[in-house]
């Protein structure tokens, strides 16, 4: 193992947490899939914390239970063991104080990009009035304020997923979960796609748990990396990423980015075959 | 460039046309041949030329327009009421397990059942007139248009679903915010092949019992011999057919107004 690297030690939290409030807090949850072929356990002694403002992702390869820790969180699944507790309450059923983003945009294709942003005011039978300037100001602040007339297939995949950005954020949640947002875009979009959402967290002081399987992705925007394992998934690493912010380019260039993502990539090419099962 | 004389609309279209044009003169033009040559006898295959005849004197003497209103008629209502039937049922299969559970096996059962083999019963039960048609008509609708308006609504992203769950939305709001708009596009596709559908089961409610309506017309003069009639009606209920079809298809491309610019390209990021 890499000794250059911050804290290998297993499913532990690091120094530097305990001072920061708990925003999230998941302990040690456990969560089994009833199954025709028998229960499946799809994550297992999962524990771990999300500061207010701070930005962790949750990095693993496929079939980590990174979607169903998800939906754990937004309350739609209930740990078959374990607690998690958001802003001081257990979760315990959908809540509206979280915001979503999915891998594919996922927009109302019959509605336009305005409409689209306040889906989640409508959804909760919220006055949409109230809100109109609010997500305008949001399609600003991702860039789309000339697109607000729009309909979403009019727009490309890298628009598409900035409004569904803009919408997770319209009624002001104080968490922002990312489901492998920017995977269905192409590379060179992706990379902008990296920079606006680094902009905007900074901006907007959410806390952001953000899933992905891209190492560089997850090294370039996150404070700390929860790195899991698959079948069943668990935590195999806890990593803070020390970089000075904002990053930009130039950070992915330098000698400490580039060690991190070889100890994680190293990682995971000892990991046993994900499929295997 | 613009033509001296044709408008430009004609000049945009004329291949989309002049192809399937040149595709109805060709087989008018072999079926005319046909018939001029006498290689078909002509009481088994009237002139193209006398179809068109026999068209327009039953058109102008008022014999088409007497046969065609109550065919239409039924084939309209039972087409709505079947129609509607069918959606509401698969909206509450799609939504209530219990309503699944108790009638989804027996519908798919039912569906094996080709619905004109009833026309008989429904005749004895219902009679010749309007109630049996469109008992038959929407009978015979109902199907594809469930099948379909099923599979759409299950169709539903389900992390939209989740998403509007998440914010707190009720179950009647993610059913016509999501499940319903999401449903529409395969729901006009039942809605399409229903049209035919809809007239197959009016003409063969007629061809059981009926005084009136195009399948008593067609029945009636192909027992007298009368083949060109038999023709024009046919080829009537065929327009007829054509013209429901087109009028589906323009409901569903002005009210599915966001499936034709997604084939289109897209904007670029900047």
């Amino acid at each position: 193992m890499n000794t250059a690297m911050a804290g290998p030690a297993l499913g532990t939290a690091l120094p530097g947490d305990g001072s920061r409030h708990e925003h999230l807090a998941i302990a040690d949850v456990r969560l089994v899939y009833k199954t025709s072929r028998g229960p499946l356990t799809a994550l297992d002694g999962l524990s771990f914390g999300l500061g207010k403002r701070e930005f962790v992702s949750v990095l693993g390869p496929s079939g980590c239970g990174k979607s169903t820790l998800l939906k754990l969180v937004t309350g739609l699944l209930k740990p078959t063991q374990g607690t998690i507790v958001l802003a001081g309450a257990t979760v315990s059923g959908p809540r509206p104080d979280v915001g979503i983003v999915f891998q594919q945009p996922t927009l109302l294709p019959w509605r336009n990009v305005l409409n689209n942003v306040l889906v989640p005011i409508r959804a909760r039978g919220g006055d949409v009035t109230a809100y109109r300037d609010k997500a305008r100001d949001l399609l600003d602040l991702v860039g789309l304020s000339a697109f607000e007339k729009h309909y979403p297939h009019e727009l490309s995949g890298g628009m598409q997923q900035r409004v569904g950005i803009a919408r997770g954020l319209v009624h002001d949640p104080e968490l922002l979960l990312m489901d492998e947002p920017f995977a269905a875009l192409d590379a060179m979009t992706r990379e902008t796609m990296m920079d606006e959402l680094q902009r905007i967290w900074l901006s907007t002081s959410k806390s952001v748990l953000f899933i992905t399987h891209s190492i560089p992705e997850a090294v370039y925007l996150s404070d700390r990396i929860v790195v899991m394992g698959p079948r069943p998934g668990r935590i195999i690493e806890t990593i803070t990423i020390d970089l000075p912010r904002p990053r930009n380019l130039e950070t992915m260039a330098q000698t400490r980015f580039t060690e991190i993502t070889t100890h994680l990539r190293n990682l995971f090419r000892n990991l046993p075959e994900a499929g295997a099962a | 460039m613009r033509h001296p004389v044709l408008p430009r609309w004609i000049i945009d279209r004329a291949p989309a046309l002049l192809y399937p044009a040149a595709g109805l003169a060709t087989l008018l033009l072999a079926w005319h041949l046909v018939t001029s040559f006498a290689l078909v006898p002509s009481y088994l295959l009237p002139a193209p030329l006398k179809v068109a005849a026999a068209m327009l004197a039953s058109a102008s003497d008022g014999t088409l327009l007497r046969h065609l209103s109550p065919t239409l008629q039924a084939t309209v209502t039972g087409y709505a009421i079947g129609s509607l039937a069918a959606l509401l049922l698969a909206a509450l299969v799609a939504e209530f397990k219990m309503v699944e559970r108790f009638v989804l096996l027996h519908l798919i059962a039912i569906q094996s059942i080709p619905k004109v083999s009833i026309a008989p019963l429904v005749f004895l039960w219902a009679g010749f007139d309007l109630q049996g048609k469109v008992i038959l008509v929407s009978l015979i609708c109902f199907f594809p248009i469930f099948a379909n308006a099923l599979a759409g609504f299950r169709s539903a992203d389900a992390n939209l679903i989740d998403l509007l769950r998440a914010a707190g939305a009720s179950r009647a709001h993610v059913f016509l915010q999501v499940k319903l708009p999401s449903a529409a596009s395969q729901l006009f596709a039942g809605l399409e092949v229903a049209v035919a559908f809809a007239l197959i089961g009016c003409v063969v409610m007629e061809f059981v019992g009926a005084t009136r309506g195009m399948g008593f017309l067609i029945q009636d003069s192909s027992n007298t011999f009368d083949l060109p009639m038999t023709f024009a009606a046919v080829v009537t209920l065929g327009l007829i057919g054509v013209a429901g079809n087109a009028l589906v298809r323009l409901a569903r491309a002005r009210i599915l107004f966001w499936e034709q610019g997604s084939k289109t390209g897209a904007l670029r990021d900047a």
